[in-house]
């Protein structure tokens, strides 16, 4: 379970987060929607000790990101975007580093056979396309089996048949257990995967459980209305 | 650590970086040759010109001492030293004339006869050094080495010329293009390449090994990875002296087999001479010495990359890192170090960046040793270490 309290954070004079709170529980895949801008990817920033927050309290499963920073951090998994990856080194690559660096026992080849990555397995990551760069990236979060997932905008750049597949991944994941807090701007897909979906607005979370409400219509009028009055 | 050696070595050993690093190693150090391929090699010339002008020098003394009417005891003397000397160099520019002539089968041998009656001069003018006769001296200034008039470098030409002679090897002047392919190496090192050019090349590949993943953006995987994060910048230490120092060896490796392909190969044993104590004199083999300088380079180029690897905890920018180094190195530099304090120099590491001077115990300023000197390297680099060790226990980040 990931506890997060007292969660402020401003750049410069510009408040981002203003005393944040919330539980991740385990086996649960969260939502996390907001506009362009608001601090989606800073969250998720400050969530892995990214960014300082010397007050905040940020524990996974009891172990607090501050005292032991390299157990909590064995616990999860985050890649920004498919631009930190290794240009020159192969998906391969990426993938045998992080087995060993999270001590994973999750079996390489099978995980890019479940992505269907067999045939750009061994290729440099700057000569994939971005929809390859997202399944490597995919690949890696699955082959950490980290318990806890942050994933930023992982459908970008994706065919319908590989968002398909991704949502199938992020369910298998649930299934065991792992718990995913997902940022994304496809609110169909966010509707279909969530348990929940966290708002992010006036630098505060509002958590809304997803009970199959229309998850576009909601983030509209959360949003651009106010956008719209503004 | 192992693991993150491995990966790290992946991610640079195909960097352009690497060939750009050896390309500019390989340049430097075939600077001379390139030289020797466009102009003929005159040292044998530049020699006996030396030889010669030692020689008119000495005649001009004579001519005004012999213009004196009624010569006191002590002119007398004065004029018989100077004649002495006179002869001793008439016989180097006797036995040297020999290399020109066409009559001359054995070039080696006549070099050889030339060295001894160098041998025997230079062993007059030790003699008279000690005997207090050192102002009324003239000593030959062979091109691109320091002339010195004191006991000590009396005693150096001696003890240079007697190894020559007794191990019948043929002088190599400084200056020669041509030379072969062990003194080659180790002149460039002692007389054509300066250290600091060297070092600068070492902080160049330092500023793009440690700024790279910032510049990049990758900087937040390795700071996510469950590890701790000194292990991840130890290991990218490891990985630039796993890169480099090979990448600086294969450069000496070229130009020493391009130096002995055009050239000859040489003699290992080929004397340097030095003075570890500012009184006696000891000889280093050419192996001895390039060894020497080795470790010594090594233990200044971990300084320099304890240096870059603090500056790229604080700024991720290769400009940054680059001159940052360079200031360090620069600090180095002979004009600096002149005016640091005779008893602090020792114990600055700056002191030993001039690593030929620091292997000849020639520096301006007063060092123990090589050994003091890459414990002081080392110590400094321990300390920095020490630096980074707290800033990532505070952070936490890279």
């Amino acid at each position: 379970m990931l506890t997060v309290k007292n969660l402020t954070f401003a750049f410069h004079d510009k408040p981002i987060l203003d005393n944040v709170a919330f539980d991740l529980q385990d086996g649960q895949v969260i939502g996390l929607v907001a506009p362009n801008g608001t601090g989606k990817t800073t969250l998720l920033r400050l969530l892995c000790g990214l960014l300082p927050d010397a007050k905040a309290t940020i524990a996974l499963n009891g172990v607090d990101l501050h005292q032991h920073r390299t157990a909590y951090l064995k616990q999860l998994f985050f890649l920004e975007n498919s631009n930190q990856l290794y240009a020159d080194l192969t998906v391969k690559d990426h993938l045998e580093y992080v087995k060993k660096m999270w001590k994973s026992k999750v079996d390489v080849q099978k995980t890019v056979a479940e992505l269907g990555m067999a045939s750009y397995f061994k290729k440099k990551i700057k000569n994939l396309s971005l929809g390859m760069k997202q399944h490597a990236l995919l690949a890696m979060y699955i082959v950490s089996d980290a318990q806890t997932m942050f994933i930023d905008e992982p459908l970008n750049g994706l065919d319908p048949t590989s968002i398909q597949l991704f949502e199938q991944i992020f369910a298998e994941l649930k299934a065991e257990g792992k718990t995913l807090l997902v940022s994304s701007h496809q609110m169909d897909s966010v509707g279909r995967v969530s348990d929940s979906v966290f708002f992010l607005k006036d630098q505060h979370i509002h958590d809304v459980e997803n009970s199959g409400q229309d998850m576009m219509a909601l983030y509209t009028e959360t949003f651009l209305q106010e956008a719209v009055h503004a | 650590m192992h693991d993150q050696i491995h990966f790290d070595l992946k991610k640079n050993w195909l960097a352009t970086t690497n060939l750009v690093i050896l390309i500019a190693f390989t340049l430097l150090l075939l600077v001379t040759y390139f030289t020797a391929r466009s102009t003929a090699d005159q040292s044998d010339n530049d020699n006996y010109n030396a030889y010669n002008v030692a020689d008119d020098k000495l005649l001009t003394h004579v001519a005004k001492l012999q213009a004196i009417k009624n010569p006191d005891a002590a002119t007398v003397r004065k004029l018989q030293r100077r004649m002495a000397q006179h002869e001793y160099l008439k016989t180097i520019e006797l036995a040297h004339t020999d290399l020109d002539n066409v009559f001359t089968t054995n070039l080696t041998k006549a070099r050889l006869e030339t060295e001894k009656a160098v041998l025997a001069y230079e062993r007059y003018t030790l003699r008279e050094v000690q005997a207090g006769r050192g102002k009324d001296l003239v000593v030959i200034a062979l091109p691109g080495k320091k002339t010195d008039k004191s006991l000590l470098g009396r005693k150096k030409d001696v003890a240079y010329y007697e190894y020559l002679v007794k191990h019948k090897l043929v002088e190599v002047p400084a200056t020669k293009k041509d030379a072969p392919a062990n003194n080659y190496i180790a002149y460039a090192f002692l007389y054509n390449v300066s250290p600091l050019l060297l070092l600068a090349v070492f902080a160049v590949q330092l500023g793009q090994l440690f700024t790279v993943e910032k510049r990049r953006g990758t900087i937040n995987f390795l700071n996510i990875v469950p590890r701790g994060k000194l292990g991840v910048l130890t290991a990218r230490m490891v990985s630039f002296l796993v890169l480099t120092v090979p990448l600086f060896l294969a450069a000496c490796g070229i130009a020493y087999v391009t130096a002995a392909q055009r050239f000859e190969i040489g003699s290992w044993q080929y004397p340097i001479v030095y003075s570890a104590d500012g009184q006696h004199v000891s000889i280093m083999g050419i192996g001895q010495f390039l060894l020497l300088y080795l470790a010594l380079l090594l233990a200044v180029a971990v300084f320099i990359m304890m240096v870059s690897t603090l500056v790229s905890l604080y700024s991720g920018n290769l400009a940054v890192n680059i001159v940052a180094s360079l200031v360090v190195i620069l600090l180095g530099a002979p004009q600096v170090m002149t005016r640091v304090p005779a008893g602090l120099a020792r114990f600055l590491p700056t002191a030993y960046f001039q690593i030929n001077s620091v292997i000849l115990h020639e520096t301006s300023w007063s060092i123990p040793g090589i050994g003091f000197g890459v414990v002081v390297l080392l110590a400094w680099s321990l300390l920095l270490y020490a630096g980074c060790t707290l800033i990532l226990r505070r952070r936490q980040l890279i």
